[in-house]
């Protein structure tokens, strides 16, 4: 049985830092969904589009509207935020699935030590990654936040010194945008990385296709987690930039 | 225009009235469906989050109090008052939810 590690472990370094599998797994997805992109690009100037375009436009379409409905008239200028968090976290949750991710091991010098380790890792099953992107999110929030209502205005929600009650409610407030950080990455990387603990056990314990319907229910929980990060995210950016009364 | 000024204060009351359509059936009208859909979504998917959201402050206030009493070596006084203020943030966090 391999070591679990909760911590993304460094394959080999440059210039002293480490590069992690997890880090390698996220230059692949990126790359691919690069080339997806220029490929969608592409195709919608072009008089004959293939099926597979067909496919992602009605998918990104089905998106769209979904938004529509959350956050409104701002859709065009929130869309292209949201559905780079969506896309990215539901290719990095599913990536982590591909069979070889996880199970391929390089040995690695580590003190001395020779050590098995995968050379991926689903990058949204690393910790640093998750924290990365509820950070993102809560700053473009605060960022939409100050450009729709002004610096002022927005401020006034966190230091307010009009009476001690706004004042203690401003620290407060302060403390709900830090936990929607926390809260973000924790379900992100918990979801995640307890899912591909228990494929791995799995596919341990009964050796032939046991793993498949955990499989299945891997690539519906990847969805579902890409999506309520998204949505959650709308929802607050939504709340941020409206007027308050 | 007495049609437009009796749809307009219809929109600004927005309760619930039952009215029986042609067809005899009950409706709902007075409150219209889009925005009723668009709060059932956002409040599903805040469910997602909520059970973090709600602890989160209260970790967040007694990790810094831990590092602050050991910082100033005044063991118990921080941890405890800002595990309260983390509690009091985590109310604040429900009452927030709720209100949306």
């Amino acid at each position: 049985m391999p070591h679990i590690s909760i911590k993304a472990e460094s394959i080999f370094h440059i210039l002293g830092i480490g590069v992690t599998n997890s880090y390698l797994a996220c230059i692949i997805v990126i790359t691919a969904t690069l080339f997806i992109g220029v490929f969608y690009k592409k195709q919608i100037t072009a008089s004959k589009k293939s099926g597979f375009f067909y496919t992602l436009h009605f998918i990104l379409s089905s998106i769209y509207d979904m938004f529509y409905s959350v956050v409104g008239e701002n859709i065009d200028f929130f869309f292209p935020l949201l559905i780079s968090f969506f896309l990215y976290i539901l290719f990095q949750n599913w990536f982590g699935l591909v069979p070889g991710v996880g199970s391929i091991l390089v040995k690695i010098q580590e003190n001395h030590d020779t050590a098995l380790v995968p050379l991926l890792r689903g990058n949204t099953a690393d910790l640093n990654t998750t924290l990365a992107l509820g950070i993102a999110s809560i700053s473009m929030i605060q960022f939409y936040g100050v450009q729709f209502l002004g610096f002022k205005t927005y401020i006034s929600k966190f230091i307010n010194l009009a009476n001690p009650i706004s004042f203690f409610v401003g620290i407060l407030e302060v403390l709900s945008e830090v936990s929607k950080i926390f809260s973000f990455s924790f379900r992100l990387f918990g979801n995640i990385f307890a899912g591909e603990v228990l494929l791995t056990i799995v596919a341990f314990l009964v050796p032939v296709l046991a793993s498949f319907p955990f499989l299945i229910l891997e690539l519906f929980v990847g969805f579902i987690q890409a999506l309520v990060f998204t949505m959650l995210t709308s929802v607050f950016l939504n709340s941020a930039v409206q007027k308050h009364h | 225009m007495t049609q437009f000024h009796f749809d307009d204060r219809m929109k600004t009351i927005k309760k619930n009235y039952l009215k029986i359509d042609s067809k005899g059936e009950i409706d709902q009208f007075g409150q219209s469906k889009h925005i009723k859909k668009k709060n059932d979504k956002e409040s599903i998917i805040m469910y997602f989050n909520v059970g973090y959201y709600l602890v989160i402050p209260i970790l967040i206030g007694l990790g810094i109090g831990i590092l602050v009493d050991r910082w100033a070596k005044t063991k118990p006084v921080f941890t405890v008052l800002l595990l309260l203020i983390g509690t009091v943030g985590s109310f604040y966090n429900l009452f927030t939810i709720q209100k949306k």
